[in-house]
């Protein structure tokens, strides 16, 4: 039987892994948590196997919390599960100690694969990431985004409008609205509120 | 400066090598530094539109070595598919567009209005006393 503890603070995704999980034999949830610290009062009490953790969380993040578990409990297997492929993210999970990651919008199956998988002492990615995140350093340094458009997402990520963006600045709202378009087109998101989602992961500074 | 108007030439070869060399060039002139940056542009697109494109920029490169007494300036260009977002920005002394006049001949606006003009663009200036100046252009494609 392999036990599983689950960390994600939207409740829905919990909810819906739970209940994919309640059909297998050889899993059990052991318990859930909705932030970090939840997370490593119910891995000391439980000590389950493998642990999915969301890496944006309230209190502490995903990353911190993989760094302490598996320091104190480094047998437990941890599967890191976000909403984007950012690799930055991956290799901060992987150098935390995680031994796979799975995308939110992967169907729920691969969940159970990964789970399997990092249980028996192998790695899980989804298929949908690109693993080269040895090799990010070969890359040229030339960064995707300028400055002013780091500036600009960075009070995206507060809900601050194009106005108060501008202003905050001390640009034209022509040039934070063209900023943004760019943005959405440069890094291939489908509209305003996808860049909003962008702009909330990337504080985390990955 | 002369120089940097033989970087025509060069837009033979394309658009953004072009845009790329007038940005290395015209670095280092009074402390400036240039940077492009460029999305969607590995197709050419038409060629008299691309030096129209890259007329307009050297333009706007030279108004910002003559007058901006910037440190930093940035040339993005956009192909967002059904129209090119061309915005140059520069942390300069800024000015008020509103003084800006169509009438009288300065800094080279007025040409570079026109020119957007005549590729059904919008042209829009912004500026901020003592924070930059950001000229945006949206080109139909």
């Amino acid at each position: 039987m392999i036990t599983v503890a689950i960390a994600e603070d939207h409740q829905s995704f919990i909810d819906g892994i739970k209940l994919l999980l309640e059909y297998e034999d050889d899993i059990k949830i052991v318990g859930t948590a909705n932030d970090g610290e939840a997370l490593l009062d119910l891995v000391r009490l439980k000590q389950p196997n493998v642990v999915i953790t969301d890496i944006r969380m309230p209190k502490m993040d995903g990353i911190t919390a993989t760094k302490v578990i598996k320091k104190e409990l480094p047998h437990i297997k941890i599967l890191g599960f976000t909403m984007f492929d950012q690799k930055d993210a991956i290799k901060q999970m992987l150098d935390a100690g995680a031994s796979g990651y799975l995308l939110k919008n992967s169907p729920l199956e691969e969940v159970l694969k990964a789970i399997r998988a990092v249980y028996n002492g192998n790695t899980y990615f989804d298929a949908n990431i690109e693993i080269e995140a040895e090799n990010d350093t070969n890359k040229k340094a030339k960064s995707i985004l300028t400055k002013r458009q780091v500036e600009i997402l960075n009070l995206v990520a507060l809900g601050k409008t194009s106005r108060e963006i501008a202003d905050e600045l001390f640009i034209g709202i022509h040039t934070v609205e063209t900023h943004r378009k760019n943005m959405i087109r440069i890094l291939g998101l489908q509209g305003k509120g996808e860049l909003m989602r962008y702009a909330l992961e990337k504080k985390y500074k990955f | 400066m002369a120089h940097l108007k033989n970087s025509g030439v060069i837009a033979k070869n394309g658009l953004l090598p072009a845009v790329e060399k007038l940005a290395k060039n015209a670095s280092g002139i009074n402390g400036l530094e240039f940077e492009v940056q460029s999305f969607g542009l590995d197709q050419r697109l038409d060629n008299s539109l691309e030096i129209s494109i890259f007329r307009i920029i050297q333009e706007l490169v030279t108004n910002i070595i003559k007058h901006a007494k910037a440190t930093q300036g940035t040339i993005h260009i956009t192909n967002h598919s059904d129209n090119l977002n061309i915005m140059v920005e520069d942390n300069g002394v800024g000015f008020n567009p509103k003084q800006l006049s169509k009438t009288k001949p300065g800094m080279g606006i007025t040409s570079i209005d026109k020119r957007v003009e005549s590729l059904d663009g919008k042209f829009t200036i912004e500026s901020e006393i003592s924070k930059g100046t950001t000229v945006i252009i949206d080109l139909p494609l």
